[in-house]
């Protein structure tokens, strides 16, 4: 037991914007980093890995096992073990959740997903979002360019809000547009920046809604750094969310504890 | 007050060309540029599909795919709602056209939009080639919407009967009427071919139907008990190849084939048992086969119109009448459909319930295809139903582009994990073979 606790492993995340690594002794964080994914996961992860143990001091020989999650997870050809996001994301938020049950929101570059978390960290259900982009992270990345500001801007500006603009295209390429002519209309960038962040609130709440009430909402993944987002949500659901620590590793972390 | 009357020429307008089969000249423009038919997949992939089967005997079913036009003794037909024995006993092939290929779906949005139903989009671009330049005679029921209007619009190429059955009927009221539309086209067959269809002849063809029917239960079983020696992408293959061969061929391809993989060393393949059911799965359009393969899931049973609504039922003839015939016909291809028009979810769901029982399934995966409203629809129903029975349910919705592959991966790998099957077992094992 001892030994098993002083054992590091890696988990290392490749998402389709950025690629995440954590690595663990025990059960406790010792080192963490995030990249832009770039074209390439696989040098991707080799550069996280890198550059999360140079962080923490640590030679790669110290690392017992690696094991990669997110769309470039069999892309990672040193990983000693591969599991998906979803077993990943509902291990980590559990074991963040001080092992209760709950219901998981993770926001990420390219899908959004509700996973019902159950006892021991199972995976009890899940949706994830259809093909396109709407409602996720890429969306609000899109959306930011759109208004001149970045994602901590455009909540900044949400904030500032006084009527929300309506967003009603559930296509990213539309919304754009959509948001182009909001602005020709002399709508103000805060109103149309609150809109936006309704506009996916509502797209992640109609999936929220087809799980059962009575759980707890966590919400991690990069989506869940934007405050503007988790307001918007808040507001939508008329519930309490809470925010991970860390989000954008949560699934990085429960790739390592998914594994054991 | 003024008395109101219809307008006089649009009072007897209203009626589809039941009585009146025939060709819509006015329409012929919409096809005005014909391609030529190619294979609607490249050679490469067909020999690359063909290669990784272990079975020789799949070569016969791959060979049929490769003709490039229908020959004149044939009728088409959509869905498996046409009662083929009729079509057998006027000495005639009956070949279903469904048809899902990405690429055919894309010459079909010269017609109709990209937002329509993808195996109507596919039919309109297989119509857009030459490949139903001879074809004579196209049946086509009344299913779901897209196929009443594909009457219409396939009557731009050729002579078009609308077999209209009547949705929703119920089995007891049902059939007499089913069995009455069923006699109508049987005249109109005599008519049009000035053929005899006599008793014995339908008869025949029933013999051969039912015998294709005991070959296809064979098959079925044979995949249910010993998984990952038949692939799901050569199980669809066959199926699928049922559809534009004759009966008597096919059965003996299959039985050829049964043979041979009874003769091949068993998988130990320990991946979870998954029943597939939803909308058509046919030749060429397997990414959702080959999705499922890459995620470690075993189709071990499958309930569409396609493989088992096209092949599991027998024609239990009580009667040798002309009436009795086609009651016995009404009920093999009416009542005991499998297309949500006509069956009921309740009792769609019950069946899943059923197959889930006997052959040991772990799960079931509702596979939509974008668009194919009818399916869509009923799924979160029969996700519900199967839910309370401890059944885990999935669906996927998809259409025929590739696209999304990654995203359906992740999902299917996610859904393994998550109803506790261990990874990639069966993969390395076949690899281990290879």
């Amino acid at each position: 037991m001892t030994s098993a606790k002083q054992r590091i492993k890696a988990g290392i995340d490749i998402g389709s914007v950025t690629t995440k690594c954590v690595v663990v002794q025990g059960r406790q964080t010792i080192a963490s980093h995030i990249i832009r994914t770039a074209i390439n996961p696989e040098q991707a992860a080799r550069e996280v890995l890198e550059k999360a143990l140079g962080q923490g001091c640590l030679s790669p020989s110290l690392v017992d096992k690696v094991v990669s999650t997110g769309y470039g997870r069999r892309r990672c050809l040193f990983a000693n073990q591969i599991v998906t996001e979803v077993t990943a994301a509902a291990a980590g938020a559990y074991w963040l959740n001080h092992l209760q049950p709950a219901l998981v929101i993770d926001v990420g570059g390219q899908d959004t997903k509700v996973i019902l978390v159950g006892k021991d960290a199972r995976v009890v259900d899940f949706l994830m979002n259809d093909k396109c982009a709407a409602g996720t992270g890429r969306f609000l990345e899109m959306m930011a360019v759109s208004l001149d500001t970045d994602i901590d801007g455009l909540s900044s500006l949400a904030k500032a809000a006084h009527h929300p603009a309506s967003i009603n295209s559930t296509c990213s390429v539309f919304a754009e547009s959509e948001v182009v002519s909001l602005i020709a209309q002399g709508i103000i960038r805060e109103d149309i920046a609150a809109g936006v962040f309704l506009s996916i609130a509502a797209r992640i709440a109609s999936m929220v809604k087809q799980f059962p009430e009575s759980s707890e909402i966590l919400f991690c993944g990069g989506g869940a750094k934007s405050s503007g987002l988790h307001l918007a949500l808040e507001k939508t659901l008329n519930r309490q969310i809470k925010i991970l620590p860390q989000p954008q590793f949560v699934v990085a972390l429960g790739a390592v504890l998914a594994s054991e | 007050m003024k008395r109101l009357t219809f307008r006089a020429s649009f009072r007897h307008e209203n009626s589809w060309p039941v009585q009146n089969p025939g060709r819509n000249k006015k329409l012929t423009p919409l096809f005005h540029k014909l391609r030529s038919y190619e294979f609607t997949f490249s050679p490469e992939q067909a020999a690359g599909l063909q290669r990784q089967s272990p079975l020789k005997a799949m070569a016969n079913f791959y060979q049929l795919f490769r003709q490039s036009r229908i020959n004149r003794a044939s009728i088409g037909y959509f869905c498996h709602l046409i009662p083929e024995e009729i079509i057998l006993a006027a000495g005639l092939q009956p070949v279903r056209l469904c048809v899902t290929s990405s690429s055919l779906a894309r010459s079909g949005e010269e017609i109709v939009s990209a937002e329509c139903c993808p195996v109507i989009k596919s039919i309109l671009g297989l119509a857009s080639s030459d490949f139903l330049a001879e074809l004579p005679l196209l049946v086509i029921p009344g299913s779901c919407d897209g196929k009443m209007k594909l009457a219409e619009l396939l009557s731009a190429r050729t002579e078009v009967y609308f077999l209209d059955l009547g949705r929703g009927g119920e089995y007891t009221s049902g059939t007499p009427q089913w069995a009455e539309k069923f006699k109508q086209l049987l005249h109109f067959l005599k008519k049009r071919y000035q053929v005899s269809i006599t008793r014995q002849k339908i008869i025949q063809a029933c013999s051969l139907t039912n015998a294709r029917t005991a070959a296809f239960r064979s098959l079925y079983q044979f995949r249910a008990h010993h998984p990952g020696v038949i692939s799901a992408i050569d199980y669809f293959v066959i199926t699928s190849a049922s559809f534009i061969s004759h009966p008597k061929v096919w059965t003996e391809q299959t039985n050829t084939l049964l043979e041979e993989a009874a003769g091949l060393p068993p998988s130990h393949c320990q991946s979870p048992r998954i029943l597939l059911a939803g909308s058509p799965i046919v030749f060429p359009a397997f990414k959702i086969l080959e999705v499922m393969d890459e995620a470690g899931l075993e189709v071990a049973a499958e309930l569409t119109c396609s493989g088992y609504g096209h092949l599991f039922d027998p024609v239990q003839i009580d009667e040798e009448t002309e009436d009795g015939l086609l009651r016995a016909l009404a009920l093999k291809y009416v009542a005991g459909s499998l297309c949500p028009c006509f069956l009921n979810l309740n009792k769609l769901a019950d069946r899943m319930i059923s197959l889930a029982e006997e052959y040991k399934i772990d799960a079931v995966i509702y596979y939509i295809l974008r668009l194919c409203q009818v399916y869509e629809l009923q799924a979160t129903a029969l996700r519900q139903i199967l839910k309370d029975k401890g059944i885990p349910f999935f669906s996927i919705k998809t259409d025929l582009e590739g696209e999304d592959r990654g995203q359906l991966r992740t999902r299917l790998e996610a859904f393994r994990e998550m109803i506790g099957g261990r990874s990639d077992q069966c993969k390395a094992k076949n690899q281990s073979r290879d």
